[in-house]
């Protein structure tokens, strides 16, 4: 399997600008054309399929260069039939090909929840079958995009251990959890943020894979520790030059995983900080950080010096207005403000 | 017809029908735990579509999904230790009746969800279709034409020129419900003819009807016709879900199902091949139900005596 070749990452630290020895810089969104293509290239049976991924616009430039270099046979434009093209994805695994099927919002999974839930989350545990898939989604925020189309869905298909989710928030991370995410048996949604797409970071020319289901510590510090997925960790990237002039150090765990959740990383980190504050992308009732919390209760109580704390949406539905969405979304400040109560 | 595939026909027919028949007899004993959806009184479509296919050529199913199985070669035993949830069977106890499967048997799964299967047999043709090897079989009943998803999928067959057979088992009944109260249009074939798909319409309960237009449009379909149509009509003599006939339950006119039973597509085959061939064909019938009704006991027995499938 071509697949082989590829050696697991070993990198863990997050360094936004300079070193990693590595001399070349790309943007979220260039690291993720770049992920795919190579994807094609070491595995002919890598197809893309997706409502526009042919079309000038290119899913946010990311399918220009496949569609250049592959052409229509293996980048596959499709109807607007998300339903049915999730079947068909999950179809083609099980025949052979490593799929890869493009939704330009998030929202639009829902359309194919059906397949999602009832067959491919279920699949291999009801008929043993591998079905090695990859579902990217792209979150979106601002500019009144509203209650349809900037959700963020990771919370709910975190029930299921048939299905991994991935919220890559770097180009490094985005590029090597895409090859994993292709390597893999399983089928893995892969949810990226649109407001990621121009943030640069130092990303290997060659393949390389970054592990699935595993957390990133981002930085060290004792006194309390945050975890971040998605846009969320550029938030708490924001936050904690404050911190570190009020003499609060934090360690910041990217989560990266939603499915599963890294917990050992979690665990270990609380059990230093005794302090957890997680910032969830997505509805504060029954998000991700809903369950970390839980689970963070049931093994890690003795340890805990403050209860366990999250910032995120306030409501499922996301306004449109520009007044209304500068409110609905946290950031820096509440972050400071509930680490400052947390901490004293 | 020849008289081996004849007789062959005849053959996938009656282990069908003994099958189903065997899980109507044991089920009481509620040592089946699992909803059953019988295929008596369908056996000439499975029956007469197994005969075309070839060893690298797919079939995805529905909950109705036994005869499909069966026809295709899944394995008798591995069948039944499924139903009583026993270790060793096809889908290790994780699937009970409505998700069997053999992958190496040509057989995808199946999906209890009504029209789920069907995009799922589109994404293995267009592996096929990448990979030059095979077709698919896309078995569904006419309640699956009332979903989105399914013309979605005929759409993007077609679009793409996949190598799909689209078997509609045309039973006029989705759950209880007739097909007059689901559908705004007269036929079918019409609306599926606009998408320029072969379609054809033809006996469901008439084996040699069956195993000749399937072969036919296979035939095409590995030429690189791309997806054709088939719509059988025929009839269900149990009800939706479980083992009894439920006339009781009054959503079927009294006479329909006797009307029905006397086009038993088993029968008409035996009167067909009694007159062919008397005297051999007799024999015939008497040697395939012995055999059949020895490895159905065989595989129930064996069955019990196994281990619950457990994590």
């Amino acid at each position: 399997m071509p697949w082989t070749k590829l050696v697991a990452d070993q990198r863990r630290n997050f360094e936004p600008v300079g070193g990693g020895g590595c001399d070349r810089v790309l943007t979220y969104g260039e690291a993720i054309s770049e992920a795919m293509e190579q994807a094609m290239e070491i595995d002919p049976r890598v197809i893309i399929l997706g409502e526009g991924v042919s079309q000038p616009g290119f899913i946010y430039n990311t399918t220009r260069s496949i569609c250049k270099r592959y052409g229509t046979k293996r980048v596959i434009e499709t109807p607007i039939a998300e339903a049915a093209l999730t079947g068909v994805t999950l179809g083609a695994s099980l025949a052979g090909l490593r799929p890869v099927l493009i939704h330009m919002r998030c929202d639009f999974l829902l359309v194919s929840m059906d397949q999602i839930i009832n067959h491919i989350a279920h699949w291999k545990r009801v008929f043993g079958n591998d079905t090695p898939l990859v579902i990217r989604a792209v979150i979106a925020r601002g500019w009144g995009s509203g209650a349809q189309h900037s959700q963020s869905f990771h919370s709910l298909f975190a029930s299921f251990e048939g299905l991994e989710v991935l919220m890559p928030a770097t180009p490094y991370d985005i590029k090597g959890l895409f090859l994993s995410a292709v390597a893999s048996p399983k089928p893995v949604l892969f949810l990226e943020h649109r407001w990621l797409y121009g943030d640069r970071d130092y990303v290997p020319r060659g393949t390389y894979l970054v592990p699935l289901g595993k957390a990133v510590l981002r930085e060290e510090g004792s006194d309390i520790t945050l975890i971040g997925m998605s846009l969320t960790n550029r938030d708490i990237y924001m936050a904690r030059e404050k911190l570190k002039s009020e003499r609060i150090f934090a360690d910041w765990i990217d989560l990266r995983s939603i499915n599963p959740i890294d917990l050992d990383t979690i665990y270990s980190s609380v059990a230093k900080t005794g302090r957890l504050l997680i910032v969830e992308n997505g509805p504060v009732c029954c998000g991700i950080g809903a369950e970390i919390a839980s689970r963070v209760m049931e093994n890690c109580w003795d340890f805990l010096k403050t209860p366990v704390q999250r910032i995120g949406w306030p409501s499922a539905t996301v306004p449109a207005g520009p007044e209304l969405e500068r409110q609905f979304y946290p950031g820096v400040d509440q972050i400071l403000t509930t680490i400052r109560k947390m901490v004293t | 017809m020849d008289i081996t595939t004849a007789f062959y026909l005849y053959s996938t027919m009656l282990k069908i029908r003994l099958v189903e028949e065997a899980i109507v007899n044991e089920y009481p004993l509620q040592e089946i735990q699992t909803p059953v959806h019988l295929y008596i009184g369908q056996e000439a479509i499975a029956a007469g579509i197994a005969i075309n296919l070839q060893p690298h050529d797919f079939i995805v199913s529905n909950h109705r999904s036994h005869g499909h199985c069966l026809a295709r070669g899944m394995d008798l035993e591995g069948f039944f230790k499924e139903l009583y949830g026993k270790q060793g069977g096809v889908t290790s106890g994780w699937g009970g009746s409505m998700h069997i499967g053999d992958i190496e048997r040509g057989i995808i799964g199946t999906s209890a969800i009504v029209a789920g299967g069907i995009p799922i047999g589109a994404g293995v043709a267009l592996a096929q279709k990448m990979l030059s090897e095979g077709i698919t079989v896309i078995y569904f009943g006419d309640g699956a034409v009332d979903e989105g998803i399914f013309w979605e999928t005929l759409n993007f067959c077609k679009l793409n020129d996949l190598p799909v057979l689209f078997v509609m088992e045309d039973n006029h009944y989705a759950s209880q419900t007739p097909t007059e109260q689901r559908h705004a249009y007269a036929d079918i074939a019409h609306i599926v003819q606009g998408y320029e798909i072969p379609t054809l319409t033809l006996d469901g309960n008439n084996v040699f009807e069956v195993a000749k237009v399937s072969g036919n449009l296979i035939n095409r379909i590995r030429e690189g016709a791309g997806p054709c149509f088939m719509r059988c009509r025929t009839y269900r003599w149990k009800g939706h879900v479980g083992c009894s006939e439920d006339d009781d339950m009054g959503y079927r006119p009294a006479a329909e199902l006797s009307i029905w039973k006397t086009r038993c597509p088993i029968l008409w085959l035996e009167k067909y091949l009694t007159e062919q061939y008397p005297g051999k064909a007799e024999i015939e019938f008497f040697s395939r139900r012995d055999y059949w009704q020895r490895e159905i006991d065989s595989a129930i027995s064996k069955a019990k005596e196994a281990p619950y499938a457990v994590d």
